[in-house]
């Protein structure tokens, strides 16, 4: 089996490197409660990356479009009461953005593109050149996540004290937003959508059920994240498996054992009882 | 009385509101030493003006002058606040400040707030009583001039509520101007030397002393009487008058 592992290790490589930043901002999607901002932003992307083959451009280039776009629409109609409520927009963009990458790919040059790679991406297609470039802009965004930690934390937990005390909101959330938007759109085409919503949500929800401290949390993520993404990928070596799909599975595992871990340390005496 | 200490922030004739005025000519200085109890129902426009005194928002007329170098506390709504984020106590103290220096003020605002037990005990954990007093212990952090409060009473228990009035009017006698936003009258007690009493669907914005702003006659229309600014020991405060001669403090 490691052999065959070994194989895979370009695209194993590729989702080790997007989900570690994935995973990391996923705690902070999660505790803002944008959980569906993530997968609208990774709609936006694949939609993005459909356009590329009539756009004649990197698909790279025109998902980072699509999803800036995205995220600048959403930060404008911020607080205020628009026609909608915010999540009834966060619902029809993905509807749109989904019919338009359908409609997208059928029409392409390439031809239509699965179901399954809509969702799931095309890791097995993940070449060393994806990898270094995955690479570059994963320590890229990762600097940036270090240097700006306390500032996203900072105007996550109270913006407008932050502005008060003088934090550049906006361009804390711009920072934030486009690292997000850079990472989805370079890994989009690899994880498709539900993999890269996957690797936001899954391992954050299982750290963030396990404990309240923030190292443990931001730390545990993306541990829960690159072991899954192991996990995953042997399992679809060992039983012939879609790697994508069984990325996903292995993802909900964590998630899966800190539920459990939850309920045996609940039912213990209440003195030894703690709420993360 | 009013203490007439040094000037830190000057309102003149200033409108606020998002896009169209909210409030308009509002007339207020805020000393050192003052402080203010800053009063409307809901709706009144008290966090807009807020935020406007904070720098969040621009007026949209007039003149608003801040002291150079003045250090302003913050205490916002509770509801307000991301407060499922993995953060400790003492990380939610700490990002009270721009920079990680002053970690021992840290440690003095916590103790003041008899807090020094919960430092590393996660803030989602906190009960409403605690996170405020944990928010007001991260405002102290940088030793302000001014101390402005959004609602500080909502979501706490009387417990809650009591202790910080106390404290309020401590830090108040050791020099901090306190803004205090309050739709609870009860609030008002005779430690607030200004009010600024404000009502955007009435037009209402007045600011003056407890004397000057609740007449008999404006209280009167407000609440259709029984209520009352009576003087106590200490000072001028608001009580419903129930009968002939008996009071009960609001």
């Amino acid at each position: 089996m490691f052999e065959t592992l070994f194989l895979l290790k370009w695209p194993l490589a590729g989702v080790l490197v997007a989900a570690l930043p994935l995973a990391y901002y996923g705690v902070f999607l999660l505790e803002r409660r944008m959980v569906f901002v993530s997968v609208t932003l990774a709609q936006a992307a694949m939609a993005g990356a459909a356009a590329a083959s009539f756009l004649h451009a990197d698909p790279r280039a025109t998902a980072f479009l699509a999803t800036s776009l995205v995220i600048a629409a959403l930060a404008r109609g911020r607080g205020e009461r628009g026609f909608l409520p915010g999540d009834a927009v966060l619902g029809v963009l993905y509807v749109v953005l989904g019919g338009v990458t359908v409609i997208l790919l059928s029409r392409s040059a390439h031809g239509g593109m699965d179901e399954a790679t809509l969702l799931f991406g095309s890791l097995l297609g993940v070449v060393r050149s994806d990898v270094w470039v995955l690479l570059v802009v994963g320590a890229a965004v990762g600097a940036v996540a270090l240097l700006g930690h306390r500032w996203f934390l900072a105007t996550a937990f109270d913006p407008e004290t932050s502005e008060v005390l003088g934090y550049r909101v906006a361009l804390v959330e711009a920072a934030f937003f486009g690292g997000l938007g850079l990472m989805l759109s370079v890994s989009i085409r690899l994880l498709g959508v539900l993999l890269s919503f996957a690797l936001l949500v899954l391992p954050a929800a299982a750290a963030r059920s396990l404990s309240g401290r923030s190292l443990a949390v931001f730390v545990g993520a993306q541990a829960a994240a690159a072991g899954a993404c192991v996990l995953g990928t042997a399992a679809s070596v060992r039983y012939d498996l879609p790697t994508g799909a069984a990325i996903c599975l292995a993802l909900a595992l964590p998630l899966a054992g800190a539920w459990v871990v939850r309920r045996v340390r609940d039912s213990g005496p209440p003195g030894r009882r703690r709420s993360p | 009385m009013r203490p007439g200490g040094e000037n830190l922030i000057t309102l003149e004739g200033v409108a606020v509101g998002f896009g169209r005025p909210l409030l308009s000519g509002i007339d207020a200085r805020v000393c050192a030493g003052d402080y203010w109890g800053i009063f409307g129902p809901n709706g009144a426009g008290k966090t807009t003006l807020i935020k406007t005194v904070l720098g969040v928002l621009k007026p949209l007329a007039g003149r608003l002058d801040r002291k150079p170098g003045l250090r302003v506390g913050y205490v916002p709504q509770l509801s307000t606040l991301g407060d499922s984020l993995p953060l400790s106590v003492r990380q939610v103290v700490d990002l009270g400040a721009l920079d990680l220096r002053g970690l021992s003020q840290a440690e003095e605002a916590l103790a003041r707030l008899g807090l020094e037990g919960l430092a590393e005990a996660p803030f989602a954990s906190l009960s409403g009583g605690q996170r405020q007093r944990v928010m007001v212990a991260r405002a102290l952090h940088r030793r302000p001039d001014v101390l402005v409060l959004d609602e500080p009473g909502n979501n706490v228990d009387l417990l809650t509520r009591h202790a910080l009035m106390h404290l309020l009017r401590d830090l108040n006698r050791e020099g901090t101007a306190i803004l205090l936003v309050t739709h609870h009258l009860g609030e008002i007690g005779p430690e607030v030397n200004r009010i600024l009493w404000l009502d955007a669907r009435e037009g209402l914005c007045l600011a003056g002393s407890m004397e000057e702003v609740f007449s008999d006659d404006r209280l009167k229309a407000a609440y259709g009487g029984g209520l009352a600014l009576v003087q106590g020991p200490s000072g001028p405060s608001l009580a419903w008058t129930c009968e002939e001669g008996e009071v009960d403090r609001v």
